[in-house]
This record gives C-alpha cells, structure tokens and sequence, in this order.
C-alpha cells in the first residue's frame, strides 16, 4: 500500500522532473561569468589556437567579415585596427574569428584573409578561420562584429556589441560609446564591468 | 521587376516638371526611394501626413524600428532650413524573416511607405514653394546587406485656401494606415515575467474569438526577446496568452512589453485590423477577469478528430513501446480468470481509469508545458535524459523482479501489473498508467492528426481529445474483463506460468537495452556508462533487500540495511542521470544505419535551396527513440528496389533528427499539422504540393509513391 502510493509520487515526481531538466541547451553560447567555451581553430598562416593557450592573459574576439557593411565601417574608419593596436601593445590576444563558410559572404582562402589584413592594415594576434563555424556556434556568435572579452581565468567578462551607434555609417564612429573600449578600461584597472552585456548588432554571421 | 522601376521613374522624370509639387525619386541599386506627400498644397500652420515611399528589388528587404538580430531600419536626418516640425515614423507592421541559425529579422518587402506627420511653420508664405530635406540611410538585405543612401527633397506649395490632396498618393498613404498598429480599448494586455521570459495575456469581452492561427509579437526596443524563438500561443476561452522567450543579452527580467502584435486573423471581429499595440509591464494592468469557458464546438470535423483519437488510441496498444506491458497484462488476465468474473471486469475498469487519467494528465502537461513556452511534441518524455534514465531503472528491475531476484508481492511488479488481492485493483489502475507512459512515444497513424490538431486548440478542446485517445487505448482492456468467456481462450494456470513469467522478462531487459541505447545516442558513451554503472548500483541495491529479508532480521539491522540499499539506489540513480549544463555537444546526427544512403541533416534553409533547384526530395523525420521510424527504415531502406528507384529519381535523402528536440524540425512537424514523428514527406517538381506517406512504410507503399513522381506523362495519359 504505502509502497504504491510512494512508487506513484516517485513516478509523478519524475515526470515532473521534465519540467525543469529540459531547459533550453541548444543556446548555451558565452555566458557572461561563465567560462568561455574552449576552441581549437587555425588561423591564416596554419598554426593552431586554444583558448588554454592565453591563460593568464585577457583575450577579445571579434567576429569578422569583410563583406558587411557594419565591419566595413569599422575598419574603414580605421577603428577596429586602433584597437587591435592599442590592445595587443598592452599584451591583450586579440583573436578575429572568421566563420562564414565556403561559398558565402566574407569567407577567404587564407592567403587572400592574410592579403586583406595587410591591406586594411589589421592587427589581431591571429585571425582564426573558423571555416565550419564550430567556434562562432559554441559561442553564439550571431552577427559581424559580434565582440567577447576572457578574463585571464578563461571566464567571459563581456558578450555584446562593439559600440552603441548600430548602423553601418562610418559617421556614426565618432561620439559613439564603444563598449569594448570601457569593459577593457575597467578590468585593466581591476574593476567590474558596467555594461557586460548587450544586443550585438551587424550582419549574421554567414554559418553554412 | 527592375526594368518596371527603371520604366517608372523613367516616366517620372518626364512629368515631373510639369507638377507642382515636386518630389524627386532616388534610384539606388536595390531601391527607389521618394519623399512623398499626401497633399500637393499646404496651409501655415497645417499639420499633414509625409512619408518615405520605398519599392524594394524582389526578394530584398528593408527593416523595421527593431531591426532583430541583425540590420538597421531607415534613418532620416532633416537637413531643410525652414522649421517644419517632423513626427516619429509611423512603422508599419512587418513581417518576421526567419535569417537561420534561430535568427529573425523585422522588416518589410515590396513597397513600403515610412509616414510621419509634419506641421508646417506659422509664418510659411501663401504662393511660395518650399522644400523639405532629409538625408536618409537604410540597409537592404537579401542575404547578403547593402548600405544604401539618398538625399531626398519634397517640395510643397504654400496655399490661403483649403489643401489639395494628391491624388496619386492617397491610395498609398491609404493602405499604409490600414497596416499600421492601433490602440483597440476592448483588448486587454497584461504581463507576467518569470526568469526565462514573459507571459503576454490579451483578453477581450468584445467578442468570441476564433481559432486564431499565428499571433506574433514584435518588441519595439532591441533586446527584450529574442528574436528567433518561437512564440507559442494559446487560446482559451476570451483569453490570448503568448510565450515570449528573454534575450539572451537582457541581463535583468524584462521589465516592459512595448510593441505591437500581429495577428494573421485581425484583432477586430471583422478582422480588418492587423496589429495592436501593447504597452504594459508586470503587473500593471489587472482585468477583472469574468471567465467565460466556452464550450468547443461539437461540429462534425472535430467528431471526426475525435473517433481517429480513439482509433488511434485502440491502435497504440500494437505499437512495440507497449508491448512489455501487454506482455505483462496477458499474464495478469490469465492469473484472474481464475477468480470472480466481477473482479475481472473490475480490473479492466481500473485498467481503464489509470489509462485515462494519465492521458488526461499528459494533457495537462502538455498544455502546462506549451505555456511554459516549449517546443515540443508527442515524444517528448522520452526526449529527456533523466526520464530515459528512470525508465530504464524501472524496465530493469521489473525484469529482474520477473526473473525471481526479489520478491514479487512486495516489489515494483505489483505495481506494474501483479493483481489478485483487494491491492490488486491498485495495480490495475498503476499498470494502466505505465502503460501510457510507454505509449507516448510511439505516435501510431491518425495520431499525429489527432494531437496536431490538439497542440492548437484551447486547453479544454486539447482534453477531450486526449480523454479520447484513452478511451480508445482502454477499450480493449476493458472488452476483454466485460466479456471473460473470451479468458477461455487463454490457458489454464499452472507450473508453467512461473516460466512463462521469467520469460517475460526478456522483453523488459530488451527495452531497457532500447532506452539505454537512446540515452547513449543524447549522453555519449559517458553517459551511456554512467547509466549502466546506476543499473549495476541498483542491482546492488536490490540485491541487498533480497539477502536480507525484512522480516528475518532485527530492527536495527533492518533500518540499516534499508537505509544502505534506498542510498545506494537513489545514488545509483542521481549518478546516471546528466548533470545541469553537462549536455553532450556531438549530438547532432545519430546515423548509427544510414542503410547506405547518403542522408543529408535537415535545415529550413537547405531544404528550401533543394526544392528551388528543383529536385525530387525525400524527408525522413526519425528520432533514436521512435521505434516505429526504426522499424521502417529497416523494411524500406534494406529494399535494393526501393534504393534503386531512389537514385534513379535522383532523390536527396534528407534525414531529420528529433531525437534532441530540434526546434528547427519541430517547426517543420508543425507546418504538416504534425506533432510526432515518423513523417515522411516527398517534395518533387512533379507534384503541386509536398506528398505524405503513411506513417507504416512498406516497400510497395514507397514504390507507389515513386512511381507518382516518376510516371507523371503515364498518369496524364489515363486522365486524358
């Protein structure tokens, strides 16, 4: 008798339990706070990158694609490469993800990625080609530019948008608030973020 | 289409000296873009209606006020020197643009005019012209987004007298307003926020709503919901609530709901109005709300709905998942027949309740789940980790109870199905209950219609056809106790039962080997192994109460010992069962037969390039826990024939894999009215509208099929 009754609410317990273990996983992506997923990515000249690599170093990562009009403002205005420059001096890894599949907008055979780089006159670390889009999807990486900051624990202090002005105008550089400027004045100064998280604008990200 | 807008603002060009007002229109690569005016004349002081008329290249878009998750909608910067005062853009209700990868995008195709109300300066000088001026910028997208741009100029002849409207635009100014969000007071909007997202409720006295059949809601800010998620609805009684899902970049709950929400019905009783606009935050506004539960209509296509469920429901009793227990059950009929005939019959009446009632209770949970704002379907019990990892504990402890490892009066096998003392009616009504629990996943034929149809109607309507669905699984328990001079048939008890039920048993470890085998497909083989290192604890654990019986040891011991065994099991059990946020990431594909096919995984947008290349399309919705699905793959795809006929119809083979809930395909499940798989559907140039096969594949069924595809010339010849 009182095994039945204890079996039926293990039962109604259990059915229950669906309730709450089938949250949504498909979207983990880079949770601020949480530790940022890991990778392993090449990048144009061959060589291979991990996260694990930059421990003990702060690490940004932009999304790229030279076909869209908001990342083209941004390295036509020459700011994107200023912060490139400004970070990378300052011993920050400064990683530009490319995860547009063969065959669509922005994806590059490395020579031409290294070409176009050199042109624009870039200055990541590496740009990781991201060909299969295994990186961007771990992360969630939605648009171009879509911009993260790793603290040196691996841990993700920033997921969001470059600056606040979301339009494609090369005009609109100047007075924007650039987010990832202010998150990386903070945690060098060993203070929190203020805004760590915001709506990424841009073009999607070209996933196969 | 682009030569027609060459043509047009060729012509343009011609008359427009000859207007006088005059608007110049910007031919830009994908757009032509106009400044335009309602009236051609204006009065000091007057207020009148402007706006930004754009003809968009085919298949190209421009964006709403929230662009989604990506793009930018029109800016206008006003550059005239004269003080014209300039309104907001009054934004017309866009469409979603589902852009893959669970991304939305807002916005407008075609012709698309942006208007606003400007009021003209006092001191404006009747005779004389002026000009506005306005610097615009948009982004056009197809997939690929250009950033477009173009100085735009209207000019507008001050009038004394009463304005002239212009003529030609009237109509599009016209139209415009009939898309455009308005304020009905008769709805109701209230919120509630719960961590994930927020609840809209729209409810109105007004009149008896329809079965509405898409409702969506656009936020006015970026960054409220996401964009991409489904908005599942629901409708009941005079009450709409919709599902909305948090973004993932709002770090706090959302705290206001502003923007407007579509409805493809209208929102007034004609349905003329297209979208309301909704401006509440949590808790605001509270209706008194004077439910009125509005009986479904009892029209002759929802009996119809209704004896398929119950058919259906007769049918699930053959699908494989309930097999063990009708194994079981046959067991208990014979072990009752014995026994007083009213018993008998009272048993089948118990059988029957608790399979009723757990199909009233999935429903309930379904209706619970769907507002909880879940895509789900039929199977989704079995999609869940931690269920899987329950089942296979109790399949395999009721085979080891069959086996003889412990006692059966006292085990989960009373429960299960055992039967013949006054606890017995108990275990009646717990073995039909398991019963449906088993079901579930099987989605056998006129099902899937049935609970297709279910998951859109109001809560009351999905109740009835679940209590159908019971009654018709029930149904033949219930004959069977009515009528024991069918039990004749069955043999008479004797040794041989002891064997026949340690047989039993087999079919038990064979589910639970099934279960462990979908558990691996979600958990990988560290999960796999961690289920079976729980079985093997469980074991242990009943290991333990066997040895040591509870009525030949002490209190202390007893105590002891159970308390060590019930550790050992919950522990076993909690081990096996995935940790929060450990989900596997490679599961994806489960192609462990692909029956030398080259399956391609499905996606909205690879489907939609296959059928726009126009080839003959082939779709299996399958999952790892659907047995059915198996067992047709098996007997079509193992068929040479059939393979062959395949690739000389040169058929892409799309494989669609619900065996994680893939929102994707349960979108895809839904467009067929389906909520379960198997499906199997042909796409082919050949055919005007995608084909369903029948749920139970044989070869000849697929053959019959082909052959429509590839005999189109053979079937015009016999209709001719």
């Amino acid at each position: 008798m009182k095994k039945t009754a204890f079996l039926s609410l293990i039962i109604a317990a259990s059915v229950m339990l669906l309730n709450f273990t089938s949250s949504d996983s498909e979207r983990a992506g880079a949770v601020v706070g949480q530790q940022a997923p890991d990778f392993s990515v090449v990048d144009a000249h061959g060589n291979m990158h991990s996260l694990s690599d930059f421990e003990g170093q702060f690490v940004i990562l932009e999304w790229l694609n030279h076909g869209c009009p908001f990342v083209r403002k941004h390295y036509d205005g020459n700011n994107m490469q200023e912060l490139q420059r400004k970070y990378t001096e300052k011993g920050v890894v400064w990683l530009s993800v490319v995860s547009s599949a063969p065959g669509t907008q922005g994806y590059m055979e490395p020579e031409e990625t290294l070409r176009t780089a050199e042109e624009k006159g870039a200055a990541p670390t590496a740009i990781l080609l991201d060909v299969d889009g295994t990186m961007g999807r771990a992360f969630d990486a939605r648009v171009t530019p879509h911009m993260y900051i790793i603290n040196p624990e691996g841990i993700v202090e920033f997921n969001g948008a470059i600056d606040d002005r979301p339009t494609a105008r090369a005009r609109d550089l100047e007075g924007a608030h650039n987010y990832v400027v202010a998150a990386m004045t903070s945690l060098l100064n060993g203070e929190p973020v203020e805004v760590a998280t915001n709506t990424p604008y841009g073009c999607t990200v070209k996933y196969e | 289409m682009k030569t027609r807008l060459l043509l047009f603002f060729l012509l343009l060009t011609f008359f427009l000296p000859f207007q006088n007002t005059a608007a110049q229109p910007v031919v830009t690569e994908n757009a032509v873009t106009e400044l335009v005016s309602e009236q051609k004349t204006i009065q000091p002081g007057q207020t009148f209606w402007i706006g930004v008329h754009q003809e968009l290249r085919e298949g190209w878009y421009v964006y709403y006020r929230n662009p989604g998750d990506s793009g930018m909608p029109l800016m206008l910067e006003w550059v005239h020197d004269k003080d014209f005062q300039i309104g907001d853009i009054e934004w017309p209700t866009p469409l979603w643009i589902d852009v893959s990868a669970g991304m939305a995008s807002h916005g407008y195709y075609g012709s698309v005019l942006f208007m606003m109300e400007a009021t003209a300066p006092e001191d404006l000088i009747p005779g004389e012209e002026y000009t506005l001026m306005a610097e615009a910028d948009w982004l056009i997208c197809e997939v690929l987004c250009i950033p477009e741009y173009a100085d735009l100029e209207l000019t507008l002849l001050v009038t004394d007298e009463e304005p002239i409207y212009n003529e030609d635009n009237l109509a599009l100014f016209n139209n415009t307003r009939t898309q455009l969000p308005v304020v009905l007071d008769y709805w109701k909007a209230e919120a509630t926020i719960h961590s994930s997202g927020a609840t809209l409720t729209l409810s109105t006295d007004e009149f008896p709503l329809p079965d509405y059949s898409e409702i969506v809601y656009f936020a006015k800010e970026e960054g409220e919901i996401e964009n991409g998620a489904a908005q599942p609805f629901n409708v009941d009684g005079n009450t709409i609530t919709i599902e909305l899902k948090k973004s993932t970049y709002k770090s706090g709950d959302i705290d206001r709901l502003w923007g407007l929400v579509y409805n493809a019905s209208g929102w007034d009783e004609a349905g003329t109005i297209p979208s309301i606009i909704v401006d509440v935050s949590p808790g605001e506004e509270s209706v008194a709300a004077s439910d009125v539960a509005t009986m479904p209509v009892l029209s002759s296509r929802f009996m119809l709905i209704l004896v398929f469920a119950f058919i259906g429901g007769m049918i699930l009793n053959l699908m494989p998942c309930v097999f063990p227990i009708l194994s079981i059950k046959v067991m208990n009929f014979m072990q009752m027949a014995g026994h007083d005939p009213k018993k008998v019959r009272l048993h089948g009446y118990m059988f029957g309740a608790g399979v009723l009632l757990s199909f009233l209770f999935l429903a309930l949970l379904l209706i619970g789940l769907r507002a909880g704002g879940q895509e789900l379907g039929w199977g989704f019990q079995l999609q869940t980790p931690a269920f899987i990892a329950f089942m296979t504990f109790l399949m395999f402890a009721l085979g080891l109870s069959l086996m003889g490892v412990f006692e059966i009066g006292n085990s989960l096998i009373n429960v299960a199905g055992k039967a013949n003392t006054g606890e017995g009616m108990r275990g009646s009504f717990f073995s039909g209950i398991l019963a449906t629990v088993l079901a579930t996943p099987c989605t056998a034929p006129f099902m899937g219609t049935a609970i297709g149809v279910a998951i859109t109607l109001p809560a009351t309507t999905s109740l009835i056809i679940f209590a159908a669905l019971g009654l018709g699984m029930a149904a033949p328990y219930v004959l069977l106790s009515s009528f024991p001079a069918l039990m004749k048939f069955m043999p008479k008890p004797g040794a041989w039962m002891e064997t026949f039920k340690q047989a039993m048993a087999f079919p038990l470890f064979a589910t639970a080997i099934w279960l462990i085998w979908v558990y691996g497909q979600q958990a990988g083989i560290d999960g796999l192994t961690r289920l079976l290192v729980g079985l093997l604890l469980l074991s242990l654990g009943i290991w333990i109460l066997h040895r040591w019986k509870a009525v030949q040891i002490s209190g202390t011991a007893r105590i002891v010992s159970r308390s060590i065994a019930t550790a050992i099991i919950i522990g076993g059990f909690l081990f096996s069962v995935p940790q929060a946020g450990s989900e596997s990431p490679g599961n994806e594909i489960s192609s462990s037969n692909g029956f030398g096919i080259d399956w391609i995984a499905y996606s909205e947008s690879g489907l939609q390039q296959k059928i726009d290349e126009g080839n003959n399309i082939f779709i299996d919705f399958t999952a790892a826990w659907c047995i059915t699905c198996k067992a047709n793959e098996r007997i079509v795809f193992s068929s040479d024939r059939v393979k062959d006929k395949f690739n000389d119809l040169n058929f892409v083979m799309v494989k669609a894999d619900w065996t994680n809930r893939n929102p994707e395909i349960t979108r895809a499940l839904e467009s067929f009215g389906r909520n379960g798989v198997p499906l199997y559907v042909i796409y082919s140039p050949s055919l005007e509208e995608p084909m369903i096969l029948p749920e139970l594949l044989t070869p000849g069924i697929v053959m019959d099929a082909l052959e429509k595809v590839s005999g189109g010339t053979t079937l015009t010849f016999s209709d001719s």
